[in-house]
């Protein structure tokens, strides 16, 4: 380029935070330290399902450093917000959110009850101790199959049989007819299992009341800043939206469990304002993150395949029984409707796909949105039954597969399960796909055409391998507006994008981000973009986000909408930046804006390129303004708001290999392949990253994490020392390939990949081991895949045939 | 995750250790790898704890005149996994496993031993080679066979004033092939099952001695002595071998918990019980 900028977009370049992050110098919440600090600690129910008595704090209020305690009475402000309910017009949610404490009753172990505000942690931690709860004991009930059944324990009055909704999509009928009638019917129960995220920084809120303005401020480690700042005014504390700054400093990671609104932000806002203003700071434990942050899927379902014998899938039927826990998290009950529901024919053409959806209360710790948040569950349906599908007419897995993609001609696609709801008359379509050419890299990658040779080899060695499929498609870079917005859909907010951008007089660049990272590598990616859009070294450029005064609205990161959404108002406000700059070029140059090309940051007279001002030369000018034409501002500073007209779909296939111990059921995955569409990559280095992870937390999912519950709703996983998080030792390395099939809905042709590795990687390894233990006459196991499950299903295959 | 207050006393020398111990409140720490976690979780609210670490006179590993090798209370997993007893095969596979490294590089095997996990390794270990441990107090020394010493979770032989000082462990010799295998649940990495298994052919090919223990399958670890019995006099046929692991559980109540039931856990002790006499024989005949 000719202002010597290498081109970065599309370049593995290294992270812009990483220094920060791997030095020990980033700054996360709980390094902030404010003059005159104190500490919150909350007293969580050790009960999963009680009435609260009666709450005696006074020998805590006494035990030193302790300047207040708190009980839910104490404070007047509304219960959480439930931003996403089940939608349809006909769809009743009956909603029971969390007190900021509780105060008449605890739904599950881990609900906060009370809150000590002490001069030191250990003060407060020691003070929870002398806090008297009488507490009524009741039963409980943790299935949310068996909770919704006659006779179960009751949590809400307002939710008779635990029933948040029942909710469904598609064509009932038609479905039923098909199935009817077709030619083979296969009928699979299939549990997806709980899961308790594990981001490496657990969440923490620091709240600063202001009482010369009656302001408030709250750091706090969250995804979605701005709509907490939205979310605590308007619907929680009642204080005006524009007297609340939420800043969310360094994020160490999230995974979904920090879009939310939480009790303890307004709980630490609360406690700020009745210290007298000094900043209130609240860190969960660990162990306290189990019982207090959102879960994971928990799904229980029915599916019925049914379809031809030579592989052709006529009708999906699916019920679906979606534990949300003991009271609804922000968004619970969207999780496995609009993002599950809607996608569960996959990236197949099934004419007749219907879907029922009950969300369920239980005595467990609410479920809201897990990396993938519903695509994983849908594609693990899906997978499973295209698998059991196969198994049933005895076709191979890949070819019946191949027989019902949805060609590449046949986009845009009109999804069946429903996701083309109509909103203000427009449908939304899967926009494109192609998804041959990813099987059969991977499959070739695999060997899969030596599976039976591979399969004798391990026999002979004491092991049953399988491979495993999973094609899937997913949909991401949520969302459009009037998507969201529609009737009965949406979080009662939108999903635009926003972005600023400042060219200050010596040609540097500041840049806003209303999207979120948690360290997904945002810094850097918005710098390639912005250097690839004016021209100018990533240096020159720096990335401000999080922090709501300051920087335009924005909806935060998840759904993996960053790359697609959030780059994209990027790259229109440094359109505008481009075209005003251009402007002035021309006025400068005394040229015609339209005789002047713009090439990198250099603005050029067309024909005569040595007539040129470059971008830091306009920028200086313009910011001193003191020439200007005509009615133009000052200052080279524009900003974009930006909706999406569709979601993206990024697809592919992996596949995975596993060996089982035949003897004890102990499960090896031995390779794992990964061919992922994920669009045009800004870059590819990050996307690897985010394949690697999202891969290792499905494969975790699928092999070695889950939550146990007992029936009295004790959580029995309740720290990692019971709960298996996957490390790298146990893990295959990778090996990833790529299809490119450009975004057609942005200018960079990105879809976004947080999300794709998880929401394939659970199917492929249950296909897996689902395979290995075929030959044995085993037709389905549930995850996870413990060296007990797997050698109980083959000792009851074996009793079964002796 | 804060422990209870508690009060805390360096002991700087053994004496001043023994006086301590046993007193009212008091807990001894040493790598405190068990210790801490239960006092962070407030499982164990100690008063006093009273720390032995610097007792340099309790690390070391020597051999003593009659060839035994005696391991100094205080030494560390890494340690132990570094000195003479690496000779044996049955320390080189389990040492490696246990924790992790910083659980490997504080831990002692004196607190391993006095702390009784009946989930942790090194007491199968030891049961199986036959170790003495050896305690002191303010009334003198006590030499404890190991087989009886460990009698149930978390609890052991030893009074509460005693404090383990040496671990006597029989010489490593060319007619024994020992090893360790085990079956972990994955998120601690404790033992499901583990099997120390030691056998000695003294002059012939039948297996004269041999020493089968297990961990995570029992109250405590365990020594599985009918089925040593069942492998004297055999050479370690398969049939033998088999027959031997059949009797792995006798006597037992097999442990269940939410990683795995008494049934699989049942399973898999005769399975690894197996698995571990087969690699000693390997080990054995090399």
């Amino acid at each position: 380029m000719a202002t010597g900028v290498q081109d970065v977009l599309g370049s593995p370049v290294k992270r812009v935070e990483d220094p920060r992050f791997i030095t020990g110098k980033g700054r996360y919440l709980d390094d902030i330290k404010l003059t005159g600090m104190v500490h919150l600690a909350i007293l969580r129910s050790p009960y999963a399902h009680a009435n609260i008595r009666s709450v005696d704090a006074s020998k805590a209020k006494a035990m030193p450093g302790v300047l207040a305690v708190i009980v839910g009475a104490d404070i007047p402000w509304n219960p959480l917000p439930m931003a996403w309910p089940a939608g349809g017009s006909t769809v009743k949610n009956n909603v029971s959110t969390p007190r900021i404490l509780a105060t008449d009753s605890v739904k599950w172990t881990g609900e906060g009850v009370a809150a000590v505000v002490a001069e030191t942690p250990e003060q407060a931690i020691d003070a929870l101790e002398a806090i008297d709860v009488d507490y009524e004991p009741l039963a409980a009930v943790v299935d949310a199959e068996k909770a919704t059944q006659p006779g179960a324990v009751q949590l809400h009055d307002n939710a008779p049989n635990n029933v948040v909704f029942d909710w469904t999509v598609g064509d009932k009928a038609g479905t039923e007819k098909a199935i009817a009638e077709a030619e083979v019917v296969v009928r699979q129960r299939l549990v997806n299992h709980r899961l308790i995220p594990n981001p490496m920084e657990v969440r923490g809120d620091i709240g600063l009341y202001n009482p010369g303005t009656d302001e408030y401020t709250v750091w706090m480690s969250s995804q979605t800043p701005h709509i907490q700042r939205l979310l605590l005014a308007a619907f929680v504390t009642g204080i005006p939206e524009h007297k609340i700054r939420c800043i969310s400093p360094d994020v160490g990671g999230a995974f979904g469990t920090k879009i939310f609104c939480y009790a303890d932000m307004a709980l630490v806002m609360w406690a700020s304002k009745l210290v007298g203003g000094r900043p209130v700071k609240w860190v969960e434990s660990r162990r306290e993150s189990y019982g207090s942050t959102i879960h994971g899927r928990d799904h229980i379902t029915y599916v019925e395949i049914a379809g031809k014998r030579d592989g052709e899938v006529t009708g999906v039927k699916v019920k679906t029984f979606a534990n949300l826990g003991g009271r609804l998290s922000t968004i619970g009950p969207g999780v496995p409707t609009t993002l599950y529901g809607r996608v569960l024919s996959g990236c197949y053409k099934i004419p007749n796909v219907y879907a029922e959806v009950t969300g369920v209360y239980t005595n467990t710790t609410f479920v809201d949105a897990y990396r993938g948040a519903g695509r994983p569950e849908a594609t693990y349906v899906i997978e499973r039954a295209m698998d059991l599908f196969a198994n049933e007419i005895g076709m191979d897995r890949a070819a019946v597969r191949r027989k019902n993609f949805i060609p590449p001609d046949a986009f845009p696609y009109d999804n069946p399960s429903g996701l083309g709801i109509a909103v203000n008359g427009e449908k939304i379509y899967v926009d494109s796909g192609n998804y041959e050419p990813a099987l059969n890299k991977a499959l070739i990658a695999a060997g899969y055409d030596d599976l039976a040779k591979l399969k004798a080899e391990a026999k002979t060695r004491g092991k049953l391998l399988g491979m495993g499929l999973s094609t899937y498609i997913e949909v991401c870079g949520v969302a459009p507006s009037k998507w969201i917005g529609a009737v009965g859909e949406g979080w009662g907010a939108a999903m635009w994008e926003s972005s600023n951008i400042k060219v200050h007089l010596t040609g540097k660049v500041i840049v806003t981000m209303g999207t979120q990272p948690q360290g997904q590598g945002h810094e850097t990616t918005y710098s390639q973009i912005i250097a690839h859009e004016l021209g100018i070294p990533m240096d020159d450029i720096i990335v401000q986000h999080s922090d709501t005064q300051g920087t335009p609205f924005g909806y935060g990161s998840y759904g993996s909408r960053t790359a697609s959404v959030g780059s994209t108002a990027a790259i229109k406000a440094a359109d505008k930046i481009k075209d005003k700059a251009r402007r002035y070029a021309a006025h400068m140059l005394e040229a015609s804006p339209d005789d002047i090309e713009v090439i990198g940051a250099e603005y050029r007279v067309k024909g005569s390129p040595e007539k040129k001002k470059t971008l830091q030369e306009i920028a200086f000018a313009l910011d001193l303004g003191f020439s200007l034409p005509g009615d133009m501002e000052p200052y080279l500073d524009e900003t974009a708001y930006y909706d999406t007209p569709n979601c993206t779909w990024p697809f592919g296939t992996h596949i995975a290999i596993v060996e089982i111990d035949e003897e004890t059921g102990e499960t090896e995955l031995t390779r794992y392949i990964a061919v992922d569409d994920v669009g045009k990559k800004i870059n590819p280095m990050i996307v690897d990253g985010q394949l690697h992870g999202g891969i290792a937390q499905g494969i975790g999912q699928a092999l070695w994490e889950t939550a146990v519950y007992g029936d009295d709703g004790q959580l029995l996983s309740g720290s990692m020392m019971d709960y298996a998080l996957p490390r790298a030792s146990w893990l295959p390395n990778f090996e990833l390939d790529e299809t490119i099939t450009p975004s057609p809905v942005n200018p960079l042709g990105v879809k976004g990949v947080g999300e794709a590795g998880a929401i394939a990687s659970t199917a492929a390894v249950a296909n897996a081991v689902n395979d290995a233990l075929g030959p044995l006459g085993i037709r389905h196991t549930d995850m996870p895949f413990t060296a007990q499950t797997v050698w109980r299903a083959i000792q009851s295959a074996k009793g079964a045939r002796a | 995750m804060i422990p209870n207050t508690f009060d805390y006393q360096r002991a700087s020398s053994l004496d001043e250790a023994l006086g301590l111990v046993g007193t009212p409140g008091s807990k001894v720490i040493a790598g405190g790898m068990s210790l801490l976690p239960l006092m962070k979780l407030r499982l164990a609210s100690p008063e006093r704890l009273v720390d032995i670490g610097r007792l340099n006179e309790l690390r070391g590993v020597r051999q003593l005149p009659d060839g035994r090798l005696a391991i100094g209370a205080l030494t560390t997993y890494s340690e132990l996994a570094d000195s003479p007893a690496r000779e044996y095969g049955l320390i080189r596979d389990a040492l490696p496993d246990i924790g992790d490294v910083q659980v490997r590089n504080r831990g002692t095997v004196g607190g391993s031993v006095a702390h009784c996990d009946p989930a942790s390794d090194l007491p199968a270990v030891l049961l199986a080679l036959g170790a003495d441990i050896v305690a002191r107090s303010k009334r003198g020394e006590k030499v404890y066979p190991v087989d009886g010493f460990f009698t149930g979770a978390f609890t052991t032989a030893l009074a509460d004033d005693e404090l383990v000082t040496e671990i006597r462990l029989m010489g490593p010799r060319d007619d024994a092939g020992s090893a360790f295998v085990s079956l972990s649940q994955r998120a601690s990495g404790y033992s499901i099952v583990g099997v120390a298994a030691v056998v000695i052919k003294e002059g012939g090919s039948a297996i004269t001695r041999a020493g089968i223990a297990l961990t995570g399958v029992g109250e405590a670890p365990y020594r599985a002595k009918a089925a040593e019995a069942a492998l004297l006099g055999n050479e370690g046929t398969a049939e033998s071998i088999a027959e031997a692991a059949a009797h792995a559980i006798d006597g037992v109540t097999v442990a269940g918990d939410i990683h795995a039931d008494s049934e699989y856990r049942a399973a898999m002790a005769v399975i690894y019980t197996r698995r571990a006499i087969e690699a000693a024989l390997v080990r054995l005949h090399e």
